[in-house]
């Protein structure tokens, strides 16, 4: 299940796939069940909507391939829905970050105000991922996320850095969503705050790592060199 | 910080077409032979520079006369594996799960062959670059054949068939040189009596079986 979850396929510059097959009636119909959520929250009751919107018969809704059951096929909507914005607006956000950590910061936070419109239904939503037969999916797409907040913050790493750096990231960024289930301050700053934190234990865990990397390394080196000396002393 | 290929467009004013062009999607299952390629090529590399390494630590003291010749090929590795590196995160194909393995393993290798001698380190290099030169063959082999795509205009229509991207050119392209070059340290082997190792038969076969393992691992893992 987890190399399933990190099946991020190449990425190509010349052959774009994009996040989101917009030019479906299922699209379009979630799209504008999207719009319904603040008030009717994820439930079919939302699409139901959608389709009276459209101006679709009930009918329709047979047709419609929803892999997981309709509600999660919203919720997963609304997760892609997120991750396009960000991929429309990466640039502009992470404008002024100093590093690598910075621009990380700027758009998990970005992210989590992505929430803000659906919040008071979002329980629903974070019910419905939990879902044993949903995991797989949403485990999917919580790292497709976590591989595109990295992407975006210009990591390089190839090794098992890429790992430790995506799956600490899903980990702080799903704890950062329950938070803000409960957050009353304005603008969710104590969300902002909380994340920052998250995100900061993380950078100290990576520069710990490396540090301990580049001792152990120089401590080989300068015992290997110790045996040589004592060898040439006889 | 690294950033996202352009997305490709051309413009056929000169044609006398003045749509917009761009290449078609790739299908699922020709992306998912460049996520293994890109990983199974940076985990070779990998390997390569890191045995380079285990047997230049050793010859480098026994054997000081080959100090220029491993450096030679060594270097060209080192290039290869940084090529495949930053493929790697510009495509943005997930490494090998198992990177700590095959750096330890390669170094493994190439310390124990290196301490076996320098026609030992040779057929080493040899077994290696015969698998690998016949595993970038195959690649290259799906890259020319599976790989043409259509160009389509804004409107959604195919104004070409059969063309191929410049960034696939460009990978086939980086396989084609690498491949050489894989096959030139192949030579060089076999100048420096990798022939004369023994046992040469069981040495030989048993690395190019670990290299096949590891190839099929590193696809997958």
């Amino acid at each position: 299940m987890l190399a399933n979850s990190f099946r991020r396929l190449y990425h190509s510059g010349a052959h774009v796939n994009p996040t989101i097959i917009t030019d479906t009636i299922q699209t379009k119909v979630l799209a504008a069940a999207l719009s319904h959520v603040p008030t009717t929250g994820f439930t079919e009751r939302s699409i139901d909507l959608a389709l009276n919107d459209l101006s679709l018969s009930p009918g329709v809704r047979s047709s419609f391939n929803f892999s997981h059951g309709p509600v999660m096929s919203l919720v997963l909507h609304h997760l892609k829905t997120q991750r396009v914005r960000l991929q429309q607006n990466h640039v502009a956000v992470i404008d002024g970050a100093k590093d690598e950590y910075g621009a990380l910061l700027k758009l998990v936070q970005f992210r989590l105000l992505g929430n803000e419109a659906v919040l008071p239904h979002y329980h629903e939503a974070l019910a419905t991922i939990i879902l044993p037969s949903n995991v797989a999916s949403s485990l999917e797409e919580l790292h497709a996320l976590s591989d595109d907040l990295s992407w975006y913050a210009g990591d390089a790493s190839n090794d098992f850095k890429w790992y430790a750096k995506r799956l600490s990231l899903s980990m702080a960024y799903v704890e950062a969503e329950l938070f803000q289930l409960g957050d009353k301050s304005e603008g969710f700053k104590d969300t902002l705050e909380f994340v920052a934190s998250k995100l900061d234990a993380v950078d100290k865990c990576g520069t710990a790592y490396n540090d301990v990397e580049e001792w152990g390394v120089f401590s080989l080196m300068s015992f290997v060199n110790l045996l040589k000396s004592q060898l040439v002393r006889g | 910080m690294m950033r996202p290929f352009k997305v490709f467009r051309r413009n056929f004013t000169s044609s006398g077409i003045s749509l917009q062009t761009k290449y078609s999607q790739l299908s699922e299952a020709q992306r998912a032979f460049l996520d293994r390629s890109i990983r199974v090529d940076q985990a070779g590399e990998l390997g390569a520079n890191y045995i380079y390494q285990g047997q230049y630590l050793v010859l480098s003291h026994t054997r000081p006369d080959l100090k220029p010749i491993m450096k030679h090929m060594w270097e060209q590795e080192i290039h290869h594996h940084n090529t495949f590196n930053n493929l790697q995160v510009r495509t943005r194909v997930r490494p090998s799960l198992l990177t700590p393995l095959w750096k330890v393993g390669a170094t493994a290798l190439g310390v124990a062959t290196g301490l076996l001698g320098k026609e030992a380190a040779m057929a080493c290099t040899e077994a290696v670059e015969t698998v690998i030169g016949g595993h970038y063959n195959d690649q290259l082999r799906v890259l020319a054949n599976q790989f043409p795509v259509d160009l389509v205009n804004e409107a959604g229509e195919v104004e070409k068939e059969g063309v191929q991207s410049t960034e696939l050119e460009d990978l086939k392209a980086t396989v084609k040189v690498f491949r050489d070059q894989e096959l030139e340290h192949l030579e060089t082997a076999v100048e420096h009596d990798a022939h004369g190792a023994r046992p040469y038969w069981l040495l030989t076969e048993t690395i190019k079986l670990t290299c096949k393992g590891a190839i099929w691992t590193a696809e997958r893992f």
